[in-house]
């Protein structure tokens, strides 16, 4: 039998057809004619007779190739046979022609066409989830933080209550006594309850460890309306008087995790600071406490602090400069804060005048609870700036998806430019061709966001896994969903599809009908004002990313320099350890000795070069302060103490920790409680008392009425609490003479401080087997995962990923712009390789779309980096705001990458074979 | 049997009218043809296809090929939107043109 393909291809001789549609006229007609010759056989021809009578089916091959060359069909698309569908169901119904008719019609179309191309859904819904997926982590962090209402009834009744005077900066807490007075104006607060947060020593099952716990008014479960879900709460009748009601109430995660859920639990006694409690009660799961941050291990009455605390801290309760406790208070109904505030005037004057020395200017603070997190005052009125900060960089992450997913959706739609003409032509509105494309894009847009969803969530897991390490129960991030999150998620992907869809469907809908429909089988090319549309987006989405890498090179600039800066004490080989004295009963002369002992023998170990006990950890979370009456102003009766930071050490200190001794001598082992007084202080302090003068041999006194302490050294100016402070006062007391409860052990090694640890932990239990050690690290760790280091390095961190995100983002960006131009523009290339162009030129004629919008993207970014700077000039430490090294970086690594994603299309336009180019159109 | 003229004048509505119901393949219109009208109007597919470009080009019928169990895979032909409004015309002014032809014709004879 005659192969009738061949036949035809050997007949059939048409030119200016795309190959497509020529392989698909030879073989249409050859499967006619093969019809035709089965249609003879069956007739009851001899398979020659058949042959000849199909072949008389076509004579005259000439006049049929001019027909079909005539009129040119577009090679079908699945896409237009899946209208073609769509539009028969839509005359069936309506009797009428019309794209679309209702938005779920839109919706079901958009999905089947959005499955038809898998390619450009799975890029677009992508680049939507990290863009919605950053911002929404981001939103989940400060949701947790700032926006989320506490677990309690009708909370927008709490209120926080603080109290300032006049020089005070930031708020400071309440003293028991205070706060007791305010508790009367019950015209305004319907009740007022306070906590404190404590370590203390816990014991049961025979086992001792360090926890910590609030304190809390008998009145704090009721005021908030939590319920217990195990036990109960105190009563009203309990945590009143001083000393009675030995009671407890465990967290939920410590009910679980050190008691494993054990529901039998309540009745038990369980020993804390050596003094018996009974627990009575466990809190719900979603309850960490009031007090931001810390999540408390158990909840004990505070009327039981004076029995707890060691000896001389007695009398915390009737103390009114004892400021320890974080106040709230439940608002009646219908009183406003506002309201309450100005009701709190006839107790702050009373307060004002019968105790002038600390009450002058003294005034209550009354703010709402999500007012003054994460702490009331200063701190909270500065957070809308932070978050203003880190959701403009993140949303910046998700501007450069937006332009992303408007390229490909207008690449997309170009392909369906003609079938979109067909229906306009024929009547359709532009308005549902908009609606149309707007409908894919926002459906993309919340395939995006699910994905952006699931993706926050990770990162909020990894987030929340981050360790700091210190015994503190920490809780910083709170990143459970709730519909806050949910909401906020499935609005910006409405914007975001909204956004990245409209300047498409406004293209697509303002097509010239006729223009394009002449275009007849070409599968219809870019005009040139959607090419700039294209590289515009381009232009801002290369900005947009030099922006954010810039910030992330800021931060990370800045992280580096906090990481490299001489805090004045020894980082590396020192390991340290804390132990809490107070907490089991020990007096201060037993402590004394006990410390003595440990230094003692620890240094005597081998690999240990020295070691010392201190009171204070520099840049820890504990900070020591003492009134400072410098010589000669004691006697003038306005005299004012100037309180200033600092430390008992014992002899040793400064070697061990490194810390530089200018002038003087160190501690020594003769400077004990009967001998005299004496202090080393940094320069920062003699500049403050006696600037100028040299400070050895000046003495001062610590109170009015106390011995005279004379300066016997100098140190460098180190850091102490915090890295970005400015150089403050310090002073050091010998430990003989200044005695401390609690304390640190620290140990300088000749090797991995690690190694040491066990022996160490060893020599201390050797002098009490029973006293909980904490804290146990090396110094290194402390800082660099600690206090000094973690925001620098979490924010570093995390804008890094922004900076990423935005480059990954912006690479596929200008590869989708330039891979589309050269596909566009085979032809083009074709004919100028044909007429002789290099491949060099042809390189040069499709590197330059890509990086001629990368070269301006990235010098609008440089700009507004440079302005950036002066913005966050304040927030990043030690970075200057003409830092060009970053901006170059972060510059040349834009255009780098914009290099590599023109080049991989740039290439294939290269091998593009001019004769297969040139019979493609 | 028709001459020439006669049938190009008339082919594209036959072949409009012919996928109306379900869209058909290249072969079987022509035999269609054949059939319905008992061997009277014949279209070779020399004739048939480039008819059957002309209407695709004009957006009126939409060729897609399908690919049915156990057969080659073929062109089906079947109308577009617009290709049903054609028709729907083509065969109102037709009926009007055959009603005036007949007038016309009939009334001389009587």
């Amino acid at each position: 039998m005659l192969d009738w393909t061949q036949y035809v291809r050997q007949n059939l001789r048409v030119s200016g057809l795309q190959v497509e549609r020529e392989a698909e006229v030879v073989e249409d007609l050859a499967e006619q004619l093969e019809d035709a010759y089965a249609d003879g056989l069956q007739r009851g021809l001899s398979p020659s007779q058949a042959e000849a009578a199909t072949k008389n089916h076509i004579v005259d091959w000439r006049a049929l190739a001019n027909e079909v060359e005539r009129s040119r069909v577009g090679r079908e698309t699945s896409m237009t046979a899946l209208q073609n569908r769509a539009e028969d169901r839509s005359i069936a119904t309506h009797g009428e022609f019309s794209l679309c008719s209702g938005v779920m019609r839109d919706a079901r179309y958009a999905f089947r066409m959005l499955a038809k191309s898998p390619g450009f859904a799975a890029v677009a819904i992508l680049t939507l989830a990290l863009g919605i997926g950053a911002n929404t982590a981001v939103f989940s962090v400060f949701n947790g933080m700032l926006w989320r209402p506490l677990p309690a009834k009708d909370p927008g009744q709490l209120v926080v209550l603080t109290a300032k005077t006049s020089g005070d900066a930031f708020d400071r807490s309440l003293s028991y006594p205070d706060l007791l007075d305010y508790r009367e104006l019950k015209q305004v607060f319907a009740d007022v309850t306070a906590v404190t947060p404590r370590p203390v020593n816990l014991g049961a099952d025979g086992r001792a460890e360090r926890a910590w716990t609030e304190f809390v008014m008998g009145n704090y479960f009721s005021l908030l309306g939590v319920q217990m879900v195990r036990g109960r709460a105190f009563g009203p009748e309990e945590g009143l008087i001083e000393g009675k009601d030995p009671l407890m109430i465990l967290g939920y995660k410590f009910w679980q995790h050190r008691f494993g859920g054990d529901a039998g639990v309540i009745g038990h006694t369980v020993e804390v600071n050596q003094h018996a409690f009974t627990i009575i009660g466990v809190a719900p799961a979603d309850f960490h406490g009031t007090y931001f941050f810390i999540e408390p291990d158990f909840y004990l009455p505070v009327t039981m602090l004076s029995e707890l605390e060691p000896s001389d801290l007695k009398g915390l309760l009737k103390d009114r400069n004892a400021s320890l406790f974080v106040a709230m208070g439940r608002l009646r109904p219908g009183i406003t804060w506002q309201k309450a505030k100005a009701a709190t005037g006839p107790v702050n004057q009373r307060l004002q005048k019968l105790y002038p020395d600390t009450h002058a200017s003294y005034s209550l603070q009354v703010y709402p609870e999500l007012k003054a997190r994460p702490q009331p005052g200063a701190v909270a009125e500065f957070m809308p700036e932070i978050v203003a900060a880190f959701m403009s960089l993140v949303g910046l992450v998700l501007i450069i998806a937006c332009a992303n997913v408007a390229n490909l959706m207008i690449a997309h739609a170009n392909g369906r430019r003609k079938e979109i003409a067909t229906r306009l032509a024929l009547g359709a509105k532009p308005w549902h061709a908009v609606r149309q494309l707007l409908t894919e894009s926002v459906l993309l847009s919340v395939a995006g966001g699910i994905a952006g969803l699931a993706l926050s969530h990770w990162a909020g897991l990894a987030l929340m896994s981050v360790h700091i390490p210190t015994d503190i129960p920490l809780r910083l991030f709170d990143l459970r969903m709730d519909y806050r999150i949910f909401g906020f998620a499935f609005l910006i992907a409405l914007f975001t599809g909204a956004l990245a869809g409209i300047f498409p469907a406004l293209r697509i809908s303002r097509t010239d009908i006729v223009e394009t429909l002449n275009e007849s089988g070409r599968s219809g090319g870019m005009s040139a004002r959607q090419n700039r549309l294209r590289s515009a987006l381009v232009i801002a989405q290369v900005a947009v990313s030099v922006l954010l890498l810039a910030s992330a090179g800021f931060f990370v600039r800045s992280f580096q320099k906090a990481a490299r800066t001489d805090m004045g004490f020894r980082v590396d080989h020192l390991l340290k350890l804390s132990v809490d004295l107070g907490l089991q009963g020990y007096t201060a002369d037993r402590g004394q000795q006990f410390y003595e002992q440990v230094q003692q023998r620890v240094r005597t170990l081998p690999g240990v070069r020295d070691a010392t006990v201190s009171a204070v950890v520099p840049m820890g979370y504990v900070a020591d302060e003492t009134s400072i009456f410098p010589e000669g102003e004691v006697s003038s009766a306005k005299s004012q103490a100037e309180s200033v930071l600092s430390d008992s050490v014992q002899p040793g200190y400064f070697h061990t920790l490194g810390v530089q001794l200018i002038e003087g001598r160190e501690f020594a082992t003769t400077d004990t409680a009967r001998s005299p007084k004496v202090a080393i202080v940094n320069e920062a302090f003699a500049q403050r008392f006696w600037p100028q003068q040299d400070p050895l041999g000046k003495t001062f006194q610590t109170d009015r009425k106390g011995p005279a302490v004379q300066i016997v050294g100098l140190t460098r100016t180190g850091k102490y609490n915090f890295l970005y402070e400015p150089p403050f006062p310090y002073v050091y007391f010998p430990l003989e003479q200044r005695y401390s409860a609690s304390a640190t052990l620290f140990v300088y090694t000749e090797g991995d401080p690690l190694q040491i640890a066990g022996p160490v932990q060893e020599v201390v239990h050797q002098f009490d087997a029973a006293l909980p050690l904490y804290d146990v690290m090396s110094m290194k760790a402390h800082v660099q995962n600690g206090k000094p280091l973690l925001f620098p390095r979490l924010a570093a961190v995390l804008v890094g990923v922004f900076g990423l995100l935005g480059l990954v983002l912006a690479c596929v960006g200008v590869y989708s712009v330039v891979a589309y131009s050269v596909s566009q523009r085979t032809r083009e290339i074709g004919i100028r390789t044909a007429l002789g162009a290099q491949r060099s030129n042809v390189l040069k004629l499709v590197l330059k779309q890509g990086m001629i919008p990368a070269l301006i993207g990235a010098s609008i970014g440089v700009m507004l980096a440079f302005l950036l700077f002066h913005g966050l000039h304040s927030v990043l430490y030690g970075v200057h705001t003409t830092d060009l090294f970053t901006l170059a970086i972060v510059s040349a690594l834009m255009l780098a990458v914009a290099l590599v994603a023109s080049c991989i299309p740039a290439l294939r336009a290269i091998r593009v074979d001019p004769m297969l180019a040139l019979r493609h159109e | 049997m028709f001459n020439r003229e006669l049938k190009k004048g008339s082919a594209e509505f036959l072949v409009l009218s012919l996928i109306e119901m379900r869209p058909r393949h290249g072969y079987e219109i022509g035999k269609l043809i054949e059939a319905r009208s008992k061997g009277r109007i014949q279209f070779r597919i020399g004739s048939l296809y480039p008819i059957l470009c002309r209407l695709e080009h004009r957006n009126l019928i939409a060729g897609r090929w399908v690919e049915k169990a156990g057969e080659r895979r073929r062109r089906f032909y079947r109308l577009t939107p617009a290709g049903r409004k054609f028709l729907a015309a083509q065969r109102g002014i037709w009926d009007e043109f055959v009603m005036t032809i007949n007038h016309i014709v009939r009334l001389d004879h009587a």
